[in-house]
């Protein structure tokens, strides 16, 4: 027992002073390691994308070979923690030379630290020209002007459904009017059209309602998938970002074109949002009043009210619509494959007044046939790191997006949707093929909400709003009020510093 | 008749407060064993069958082995450099009693009072800038943040043990580290042992400090693993099938030692408290 | 033999007091320091203007002015203080009744503690995933929801709302640290002479008087740490807190609104949230001196 004890205090000790020398060494040649492990690569990427790592890295490797460069590769889920591994990187010895930036509320720290590079700045002129294609609604600016962001992909969103479920429910015949009507409808309408179904699923009778003017019915027997019907919308209670970043955006999309606008918001500005957020909170009522789970404990709760039991149950087939966007994909091919070619999505509709919109470039009309796409994760690059690295970085995203290699992994291996698809690319997925129609024909609404931090949206109006959904089971007007006033409130004493 | 009456009541509260005690270990190993659908439904029932498969990509999801190997190799080293480098100085500080030693008492208990969120920013800084953002560095820094509760328990103990038997090895001519090893040692037991649990039970559950050091790094203990499993598996929502059988796996090497030493451990932590 | 003692002072405990400096004092000074400029992180920023220079970003006091009207760090302090209070009152009952009761049956004794003891030995953090599972489903379905054993309401979805987490947070600790202070209350209560007991019995003295008068003065030391030792736990408790609601609801600890103060801002805000933890230092070096203070005079009194 002595001996042993003895022994691992030596070794002990031994280690200690290794630590210490290895601590003196490291300071007093600091120089030398700067070098030395400036050879450990050419190229450090942090990429926070987790869900495409594995792809992620076999493309790399596939450029290391066609280069003969080395690449060090950091990965990390898109999670909310992914800045602090990121800042503690930023300010190590070791910078990525690429890093990723989640939309413009990322954007601002980096750009006042002038880490982020603005590639109006660049030297190289493929870069160059690579960065001034990318079209002006998905660009990563904070003015406008300036551009600190290659796009990773685009996303979009709205209410996602199935179309067997929609033919099972109104017969095939009419499938094709449906979905284009519905695509266009009013609010008025749609809220109509709500209610009915909820009539038809719970009661099992029909009821007719108008989209876009025509008139429609269920058919009077369930048949196929309407047999399993138990809801109108299947909803996420427990997870704020689906309703306070995600929904709240759409309102948004109504007073502010981009999200450097809402950035640059004075009270004036903030003041105006009043209307689109009262139809927002009204357009929350209508989805979580016809939801599977009934508003109160268990619809925020974390297991009912949970984001993969919300996919579940709509995936089963038990609820009509569910408010999400493309990255519910590789969840769908998981749980119900061919469902995955059938989904479309349509947009989230709001009960907007010509008043309540604020954009000279948006209409009522415009507004409720639109959905939001938008570029939810950018490639930046670290001016801090020198020119040489940042010209290898440059060069690693132009290949990434001109070619063919990189073309077919982004597509195929990552499941994305390319920000510079041609317009006659079709995808696998329906769902994506669905959002890129959106794009084709501009109706499209950007990721507003990217201009005010999570601090507003998910922990300010989130909780609020999840106390209305625990507390009040009927909301009224004054509810959607209190819910408006609140915002704008919060959102006039947010400072950013 | 009343007395057994009254000790029949303190064994049904007793039972009643062991069952309380055990229950949500109950369910967490019941619940390793079955699917997200499963959990969700019949959380209370016994599974359907004992599949392993969960608790199989469970410990692949969290690297279990290389997390269990580098756990272990950072509880040890951690707790060696504490148990080392606190009884050394504990032992010249009760034996040299004069000014100097005892501002330095005062200043390693009173780290105690600092939190941790105080410094950790500065921290982490520094340790990048002189390369220790490493398991080496973590060990390192626990070696730090262990002293000030290791010192304090030594010195307290070390207080009431006399030096005649030190004066007469140091008359027979004994130099200081056989002196330490051989005499002053292994009348500290006690107080090793006490040292030992106290650190090793928290740096083994640590996740903070790992997290600051390790996030970036391949090496990650078996708590940060369990925090990025989660995280990984799903950026949103909760991977209960995931979550169970990681917890469990990642428990089980804990039991296991525990119930080994659950003597040494009672005593121990007994032991410490009276100081 | 003194000077045998003093020749190797220096070389003995030199090694600690290296580690001490590097690992505590240096990066604590610093920390102090960081909390007088615009730290953001990864640099430092003072009228908008960036710089890695922390001398030309010297912001005097803003960091505390903004730090205490941080009407989330404000909550943060409330909170912490009622949970602190709350969790210690029910830690400490909750420990003693055990240690007595244990202490007063004959067989399983030893079981008893092994078990009541294990939950300590778990971190906080995966058994803050457990509970969460066990309040938001098993108590909510099972057992105290509308169908469940015992219609509680209470006692359902209780990582919710303003008020719950804070009872759920307490019951998680208490659940987890009970067992430790158990352990101290049965040595405080093992220590006792039984001679004291037999002659209060032959006073006359009942359960209540012989509780009261003797093992409650005696038990004194042991009280102390065990309230020491719950009180510096509870008021920096962090993993739990995480795992349970992170913050949620306006459930934030003061260990975590520190850790997340930093991301309340589009640029993140290193220096209020360092500013933050040096508040909270003094709160800690407060609180430990007064209970040092009392506790001596109490043993000075008795």
């Amino acid at each position: 027992m002595k001996k042993i004890l003895q022994v691992a205090c030596v070794a002990i000790t031994l280690c200690l002073s290794i630590f210490f020398a290895h601590g003196c060494s490291q300071d007093s040649n600091l120089s030398a390691t700067k070098i030395s492990s400036k050879n450990k690569y050419d190229l450090y990427i942090f990429s926070s994308k987790g869900e495409i790592s594995q792809p992620f890295k076999e493309l790399c490797n596939i450029y290391e070979k066609e280069r003969g460069i080395r690449i060090r590769l950091q990965q990390i889920g898109s999670g909310t923690n992914h800045l602090e591994p990121l800042r503690i990187q930023m300010s190590s010895s070791e910078k990525p030379s690429i890093f990723s930036i989640q939309g413009l509320r990322e954007l601002i720290e980096w750009q006042y630290s002038k880490t982020a590079l603005d590639f109006n700045n660049s030297t190289l002129e493929s870069f160059k020209n690579l960065a001034n294609e990318i079209p002006p609604n998905f660009r990563l600016t904070s003015d406008g002007k300036n551009n600190y962001g290659i796009p990773y992909s685009i996303e979009g969103y709205g209410y996602i459904a199935d179309k067997q479920m929609l033919c099972d429910i109104f017969g095939e015949n009419n499938l094709k009017d449906i979905m284009r009507d519905l695509k266009v409808s009013s609010y008025g309408e749609f809220e109509n059209f709500v209610k009915s179904l909820d009539f038809y699923i719970k009661t099992g009778n029909v009821r007719s309602f108008e989209l876009n003017g025509r008139t429609y019915m269920p058919q009077k027997d369930k048949v196929g998938l309407a047999k399993n019907l138990e809801a109108v919308f299947s909803v996420a209670g427990a997870e704020r970002w689906t309703y306070c970043d995600h929904m709240v955006n759409i309102a948004l999309g109504a007073v502010f074109k981009s999200p450097f606008e809402l950035l640059n918001a004075d009270n004036t500005q903030a003041d105006s949002m009043k209307g689109a957020l009262k139809k927002y909170a009204k357009s929350l009522d209508l989805k979580t009043s016809h939801a599977m789970v009934k508003r109160g404990p268990e619809f925020i709760n974390v297991t009912s009210g949970d984001y993969n039991r919300a996919i579940k149950d709509f995936s089963d087939g038990k609820t009509v619509f569910i408010k999400q966007g493309n990255w519910i994909g590789p969840n769908i091919s998981k749980l119900n494959p061919d469902m995955l070619k059938r989904l479309v999505v349509f947009p989230v509709k709001m009960d907007m007044s010509s008043e309540d919109i604020k954009r000279d470039d948006m209409t009522v009309d415009k507004f409720n046939r639109s959905i939001p796409v938008y570029v939810p994760n950018f490639f930046a690059i670290n001016a801090k790191v020198d020119i040489k690295e940042q010209e290898l970085a440059e060069e690693f995203l132009v290949w990434l997006n001109t070619s063919d290699v990189a073309r077919d992994y982004i597509i195929n291996k990552f499941g994305f949707i390319p920000y510079n698809a041609p317009d006659d690319l079709v995808l696998d997925s329906s769902l994506n093929n669905s959002i890129l129609e959106y794009k084709r024909s501009s109706d499209t609404l950007a990721a507003v909400y990217h201009g005010v931090g999570e601090n507003w949206s998910k922990e300010t109006l989130g909780l609020k709003i999840m106390e209305d959904y625990l507390t009040k089971t009927d909301w009224q007007e004054n509810d959607y009020n209190d819910i408006a006033c609140f915002a704008i409130e919060k959102f006039k004493e947010l400072k950013f510093w | 008749m009343k007395k057994i009456i009254s000790s029949v009541i303190k064994y049904i509260i007793l039972i009643f407060l062991a069952i309380y005690t055990l229950a949500p270990l109950v369910f967490l190993f019941i619940n390793s064993f079955k699917s997200q659908d499963e959990i969700d439904t019949s959380a209370m029932a016994l599974p359907h069958n004992w599949d392993l498969k969960y608790i199989v990509s469970a410990m692949r999801d969290i690297h279990f082995f290389k997390a269990l190997l580098i756990t272990v190799l950072v509880t040890v080293l951690s707790v060696g450099i504490i148990v080392l480098v606190s009884a050394f100085s504990a032992w010249m500080l009760v034996r040299n009693n004069n000014k100097v030693s005892k501002f330095l008492l005062l200043l390693f208990i009173s780290a105690m009072l600092i939190p941790f969120q105080s410094l950790m920013y500065p921290l982490i800084d520094m340790a990048d800038k002189i390369h220790l953002k490493n398991i080496f560095g973590l060990i390192f820094m626990y070696g730090g943040f262990g002293l000030s509760l290791s010192i304090f328990l030594y010195h307290g103990f070390i207080k009431s043990i006399s030096k005649s038997i030190e004066e007469a090895a140091i008359i027979d001519g004994a130099n200081i580290f056989q002196i330490f090893f051989h005499v002053v040692m292994p009348l500290l037991r006690p107080t090793t042992i006490t040292v030992i649990i106290l650190n090793a039970m928290w740096i083994w559950n640590d996740y903070l400090l790992p997290f600051l050091v390790l996030a970036n790094s391949d090496a990650k203990t078996l708590t940060l693993e369990l925090y990025f499993a989660k995280m990984q598996a799903s950026q949103y929502g909760n991977p209960w099938e995931l979550i169970f059988p990681a917890v469990l796996i990642s428990i089980v090497p804990v039991i296991i030692v525990y119930v080994f030493l659950q003597k040494y451990i009672i005593k121990g932590i007994s032991d410490g408290a009276v100081k | 033999m003194n000077k045998y003692y003093k020749k190797w002072f220096w070389a003995l405990v030199l090694p600690s007091l290296l580690l001490f400096i590097l690992v505590i004092l240096v990066p604590f000074l610093l920390g102090i320091f960081y909390s007088f400029t615009g730290y953001k992180g990864t640099f430092f920023l003072k009228d908008r203007v960036a710089t890695d220079n922390p001398f030309q970003a010297m912001v005097g006091l803003e960091n505390y002015e903004k730090a205490f009207n941080n009407e989330s760090f404000q909550h943060a302090f409330l909170y912490t203080v009622k949970f602190t209070i709350i969790a210690v009152v029910v830690i400490n009952l909750l420990a003693l009744i055990l240690a007595i009761l244990i202490t007063n049956i004959k067989g399983l004794a030893n079981l008893f503690k092994t078990i009541f003891f294990m939950p300590n030995l778990l971190g906080g953090l995966a058994l803050g995933f457990i509970w969460q599972f066990i309040f938001e489903v098993i108590f909510t379905k099972f057992f105290f929801g509308k169908d469940g054993l015992v219609p509680i309401d209470f006692l359902t979805n209780m990582t919710q709302g303003p008020i719950k987490p804070l009872f759920a947070l307490v019951i998680l600790v208490a659940w987890q640290m009970t067992g430790y202070m158990m352990i101290i209350f049965i040595t405080g209560l093992n220590n006792i002479p039984e001679e004291l007991y037999e002659a209060a019995e032959i006073d006359g003295a009942g359960a209540f008087r012989k509780f009261k008068d003797i093992t409650l003065p005696m038990l004194m030391p042991s009280i102390t740490i065990v309230f020491f030792l719950t009180l510096a736990n509870c008021f920096k408790l962090l993993d739990q807190n995480v795992a349970l609601t992170n913050g949620a609801f306006n459930t934030r600890l003061l260990a975590l609104q520190i850790l997340k103060t930093p991301s309340d801002y589009l640029i993140p805000d290193y220096g209020q949230a360092q500013a933050q933890a040096v508040i909270f230092f003094i709160v800690i070096a407060l609180i430990t001196l007064l209970q040092v203070y009392f506790t001596k005079k109490k043993e000075v009194e008795m």
